[in-house]
């Protein structure tokens, strides 16, 4: 319980943090009203399709607090569609020529240049370099897998902007649905803002200038997305965490009395070894290795359990906190299992400690009349 | 070996004092084996806990092996009972988790003494198990388990072999060869102590002891008759 409370809390910040560093943007525009189901969907992945002008994208670009602009459209893939290879996936298409996201993590990659027939995919979806998927009727060759975040940016498909109002256009012919998206539409805008140097203002002042001066977009600031995630989880964490603790002092105390009442169905036996000429102390450190040894193997099979079931359930959880999960690091993970498995040994230890030493103390002879 | 001055052991509280041994003396010399008699209850099992160290008696002196037992400390009393006494229960008493020459083996562990499985073995195959030696309790008869205890009682050579009714709930032809296990034991230099209720065995010790409420009342009185 404790391992998953705190992995959960870890992986979610971890998570967090990869995810905004991929996001790169200081602020993202979407259409007004529309910045909370954006923000959903970065956390879980659940493919989001809104549209506004393309013009609003000059209309930010020519503002005195922003450097460069960059827009995106977000496209869904069809379910149950032959023309689609992949159901319900999430097509992000983005602009080659202005991208100030997805090119710098490509300038650390071989391949240096997208193709109209390319795509970058999300390490969540299945697929490797070289793959060839089907959208609307079109097929693209997979270039490049991004790095693994835990958000919902795993399971997306980035595609050049015009690839997919190409797409769009084909669609009505290709598709077994036509995809509704204009050449003039775009869903959201990626704001670089410029720096205080160059007469910048902070990310939260420029939102709200930007928002004033153009009533037809909602802002959403990355750093937000860290905060309302943690928001998201804190209940959550703090349920857990109260529950942990209440498990962990009732596991102790059960496992006293677990012990207490084994020590005391075992009086002959303990009596007979005293009998035989076993010291206090040998009965003593027999029930605490005994302990010790249970909870090791309860620990170990614990962990095991509560790492599968994180493991096999982490899309189900991001899903229902609407938080991102990924993995934290080998020695943070390797540090929390460790610190754990003491913890359990610790916990049965002390428990143990009583019936050890009431075990130990007894005269052999009143031992052996108590197991009668 | 054994003496014991005015020895007592008392059970529960003020208004139900139960005397299970009382103000007892006694004295059994080295090499002797000794029958201790009596009806139920009337205190052999609580004197030959307190002869063996098991129990501390709430007065009186107890010597074994010259050195006052209620005297020792808890870490001596446990180095006596290992070095010294055999314990033979009235109960079964193999550990169930445990071999049948595993069993035998445990009491070289308290005793400091160097494992020794042939010895261990070799003991098994006098009483009759050497192709039981890897049975557990529960894979081998009243009989064959009672016979693994003595091995137990005896791989260490106690000086003093204490047995609380061997053969209570056994066959004639087991309690025969746990009786000559008994008598070898006693014939190769260990002191027997041995209640009973069967007056058929009487006959295999020198001397009789008869035990009532918690007091001896004969001492050397004629085993079968």
């Amino acid at each position: 319980m404790q391992v998953s409370y705190r992995l959960i809390e870890l992986a979610s910040q971890h998570s967090l943090e990869l995810g905004i560093k991929r996001l790169g943007a200081d602020l993202v525009a979407v259409p007004r009203g529309l910045d909370q189901t954006l923000e959903q969907s970065y956390l879980t992945g659940e493919a989001v399709t809104f549209y506004m002008d393309r013009t609003v994208k000059d209309k930010i670009a020519g503002n005195s607090l922003v450097e460069k602009v960059s827009a995106q459209v977000f496209i869904k893939s069809l379910a149950r569609a032959s023309c689609c290879s992949l159901w319900n996936v999430y097509l992000i298409g983005f602009e080659p020529e202005s991208d100030f996201t997805i090119l710098p993590w490509l300038s650390n990659h071989p391949l240096r240049k997208i193709n109209p027939d390319q795509i970058l995919a999300g390490a969540g979806l299945g697929l490797e370099e070289g793959d060839t998927v089907r959208f609307y009727g079109r097929s693209l060759r997979v270039a490049g897998i991004l790095d693994p975040t835990g958000m919902g940016l795993d399971q997306t498909v980035f595609i050049p902007i015009q690839t997919a109002y190409l797409m769009a256009r084909e669609s009505a012919v290709k598709a077994e649905q036509p995809l509704p998206l204009g050449p003039d539409q775009i869903s959201a805008v990626l704001i670089k803002l410029k720096p205080a140097r160059q007469g910048g203002m902070p990310g939260y002042r420029s939102a709200y200038e930007l928002e004033k001066a153009i009533p037809e977009i909602s802002i959403i600031q990355p750093d937000d997305l860290l905060v309302r995630a943690q928001a998201n989880l804190a209940g959550t964490l703090r349920t857990l965490r109260s529950a942990s603790y209440a498990i962990w002092a009732i596991t102790a105390l059960l496992i006293g009395l677990v012990f207490a009442l084994a020590a005391n169905e075992r009086q002959r036996e303990i009596g007979i070894l005293r009998a035989l000429g076993a010291t206090q102390g040998f009965i003593f450190r027999m029930i605490l290795w005994e302990a010790l040894l249970l909870a090791g193997s309860g620990a170990i099979i614990g962990l095991i359990l509560s790492m599968s079931i994180l493991a096999g359930f982490s899309r189900l959880i991001a899903l229902s906190l609407q938080v991102p999960f990924y993995w934290p690091g080998a020695f943070e993970l390797g540090l929390l299992l460790f610190l754990a498995a003491v913890s359990a040994l610790l916990t049965a230890g002390v428990s143990a400690l009583v019936p050890a030493i009431q075990s130990s103390r007894q005269d052999p002879y009143e031992a052996i009349r108590r197991g009668e | 070996m054994i003496r014991l001055e005015k020895a007592s052991k008392y059970y529960g509280s003020k208004g139900n004092l139960i005397r299970a041994v009382d103000e007892v003396s006694l004295e059994i010399k080295e090499g002797e084996f000794v029958m201790l008699t009596g009806p139920s209850g009337s205190g052999k099992t609580t004197l030959l806990n307190l002869i063996g160290g098991m129990t501390r008696p709430d007065s009186g002196e107890i010597f074994g092996a010259g050195k006052n037992l209620p005297a020792m400390s808890d870490a001596e009393r446990s180095k006596f009972r290992a070095r010294m006494v055999g314990f033979v229960f009235q109960f079964q008493s193999m550990f169930p988790a445990l071999n049948a020459l595993d069993n035998v083996r445990l009491p070289f562990l308290f005793a400091g003494r160097e494992d020794d499985r042939e010895s261990a073995q070799a003991l098994l195959a006098r009483m009759g198990l050497a192709d039981r030696i890897d049975a557990f309790s529960h894979q081998l008869s009243a009989g064959q388990q009672r016979r693994v205890c003595i091995a137990r009682a005896l791989i260490n050579r106690p000086a003093l072999l204490l047995c609380d009714e061997p053969t209570g709930d056994l066959d004639i032809e087991t309690e025969a060869i746990i009786m000559k296990m008994i008598t070898e034991a006693n014939q190769s230099g260990a002191t027997v102590l041995m209640a009973t209720h069967n007056p058929g065995l009487c006959s295999y010790a020198a001397r009789w002891l008869r035990i009532k409420d918690g007091r001896i009342s004969d001492d050397n009185f004629p085993a079968m008759g």
